[in-house]
């Protein structure tokens, strides 16, 4: 339990890091204003398949907290509506038994479901219905980074499990 | 509880089926919706809408002249056939950095100060008439 919680702080630090890196590349020329790479939600994703639920969402909690304090009580908001609602969404397709579901999909529909969270808040915020004429153009962003995550999860999670069990059990019960 | 704390971990692929039905949902979704607002000919009106109510209506195919407005909190600067946020005082800009607009279907918000422009094309100029 104490090694799990230490993994999930680890995760909880990678997931900061990495969107705090994703903010430094500049995306306005390949995406649309507002729109992320969402890189962070690779480290989500893995958690809800190897570490559970509840630490996923301890994650999604300090990515949020993270994104209060440095870019103000709006991101903060965003954030977290949209981390736990992808997280629940991820967690749930990775439970389902019988779906011919992969990594692509699982990100796809996880970035999908932050968006559309988020722009239900920037909807309740805003006071503005109208801007749910941003929809498309988020969706289509989030298919796209979607697909990119998914690709990097597959790649990364062999790494990230072998890492995993290193903590989890040690070294010596490998 | 107990339940939650069950791992879901199991061999998966990188694309099944489901992802390739996902993927061409929500492109179809995207282009079924975004076709018929770029399409619109005519003249372009920007609307201003500030919590929640349109402030400002401008015509920017006929408009020649340079001018800024203040809604809120933000500066909103009209060039020509080109409306933009000149200036926001919110902390990531994204209303900023959404740019000149210029054309049908384009759009740019600012949710920490409520305020959204929305381009719309004018339905009263058909592409063609026929009797």
């Amino acid at each position: 339990m104490a090694r799990k919680t230490a993994l999930a702080a680890m995760m909880c630090a990678l997931a900061i890091a990495i969107s705090f890196l994703e903010g430094l590349i500049p995306t306005s020329a390949f995406l649309p204003p507002g729109a992320k790479l969402g890189f962070s939600n690779i480290v989500t994703m893995f958690c809800v398949d190897t570490l559970t639920l509840p630490y996923a969402l301890c994650v999604t909690l300090f990515k949020a907290l993270f994104a209060l304090m440095t870019r103000g009580a709006t991101a903060g908001v965003m954030s977290f509506c949209g981390g736990m609602l992808s997280t629940f969404v991820t967690y749930g397709l990775f439970k389902l038994k019988n779906l011919d579901i992969g990594y692509i999909g699982i990100a796809v529909c996880s970035a999908v479901a932050h968006n559309a969270a988020q722009l239900a808040v920037s909807v309740v915020i805003s006071g503005t219905p109208a801007i749910v004429i941003y929809a498309p153009v988020l969706f289509a962003s989030s298919a796209v980074t979607g697909i990119l995550t998914g690709i990097l999860l597959k790649i990364v999670m062999p790494v990230l499990k072998k890492q995993n069990r290193i903590i989890t059990k040690g070294v010596e019960n490998l | 509880m107990k339940n939650y704390f069950a791992r879901t971990t199991q061999e998966r692929k990188l694309l099944g089926r489901v992802d390739v039905l996902i993927i061409i949902l929500i492109a179809a979704i995207c282009v079924g919706s975004c076709v018929p607002l770029f399409l619109k000919k005519g003249d372009v009106t920007a609307k201003i809408i500030y919590d929640g109510e349109t402030v400002e209506e401008i015509n920017l195919s006929q408009n020649e002249k340079k001018f800024t407005l203040e809604v809120g909190r933000c500066d909103i600067a009209v060039e020509g056939h080109e409306i933009f946020f000149a200036n926001s005082p919110c902390p990531d800009k994204v209303c900023m950095n959404a740019g000149r607009l210029r054309k049908s279907g384009e759009f740019a918000s600012c949710v920490p100060e409520k305020v959204a422009i929305i381009l719309k094309g004018d339905r009263k100029s058909p592409d063609a008439i026929t009797y």
